[in-house]
């Protein structure tokens, strides 16, 4: 039950999300957009990071 | 007027914290951003594909549950920093954990950002990556505790109880990010 919830929750909205933004940046700045999310993953970890013990 | 200039001197050293944090940030991201401009583009954009797949791979796997633990130093910054004052604790907390790679890193996006800023190849994108990273990192820490001094209780412990959340959200940025990522690249 946990792993669909999971699935449905994360993987397929990552999946989803990650089709959408890469077809996008592919026919516009593409360098542009890797750098943005790299930026958003760079906070994402940072942020993830405080409930580290 | 003690409690002003207590809270002044822990604004100030907090400041120092987080810029601190942010410095190390930005000069490992310019390092890694110079070092991978020696390489051809071409390189960088096949080495990029195949760590797209890689991020897929990985977010996937700890999205269905195979938690895996990321290469890392698993430890805390040391405890006798803070004999040193502090102002230097604060100096050297900031800087090695704006750094990230020498103490516990936790969750595998943590990767993407020194191979992203290697991958990107340019200083200043690299050092603006790897310094969002620092200085998040450090303000991050400064809101929890000005929020628990606002609340006057203690929520590090519901912080670490999000860990489990965490995962899920970092698993699944791993995934968005390498799917993005080989479509750009890769494909």
């Amino acid at each position: 039950v946990l792993t669909r919830l999971t699935l449905l929750n994360a993987l397929l909205p990552a999946v989803g999300l990650g089709v959408l933004v890469g077809a996008f940046a592919r026919n516009s700045s593409e360098v542009g957009w890797i750098f943005a999310l790299l930026v958003c993953s760079a906070v994402v970890t940072a942020l993830a990071q405080q409930t580290l013990p | 007027v003690h409690r002003n200039q207590a809270g002044r001197s822990w604004i100030s050293k907090a400041a120092v914290y987080a810029l601190a944090s942010a410095v190390a940030g930005l000069v490992a991201g310019a390092a890694l951003g110079i070092v991978g401009g020696l390489l051809p583009l071409d390189i960088r954009l096949a080495v990029g594909s195949i760590l797209a797949i890689a991020a897929i791979a990985v977010g996937s796997l700890e999205l269905f549950g195979r938690h895996m633990q990321p290469l890392q130093f698993d430890c805390e910054t040391p405890q006798r920093w803070v004999n040193k004052g502090a102002w230097r604790w604060a100096t050297r907390n900031g800087l090695t954990l704006g750094f990230g790679a020498t103490s516990r890193i936790g969750f595998w996006l943590w990767y993407v950002i020194p191979l992203g800023a290697f991958l990107i190849g340019e200083p200043v994108p690299s050092a603006v990556i790897y310094g969002a990273y620092g200085l998040v990192r450090a303000l991050g820490a400064v809101v929890i505790i000005l929020g628990m001094i606002r609340l006057k209780t203690d929520i590090s412990d519901r912080i670490i109880e999000g860990y489990g959340a965490a995962r899920v959200l970092t698993a699944g940025q791993l995934v968005f990010l390498g799917v993005a990522t080989a479509i750009v690249v890769g494909l």
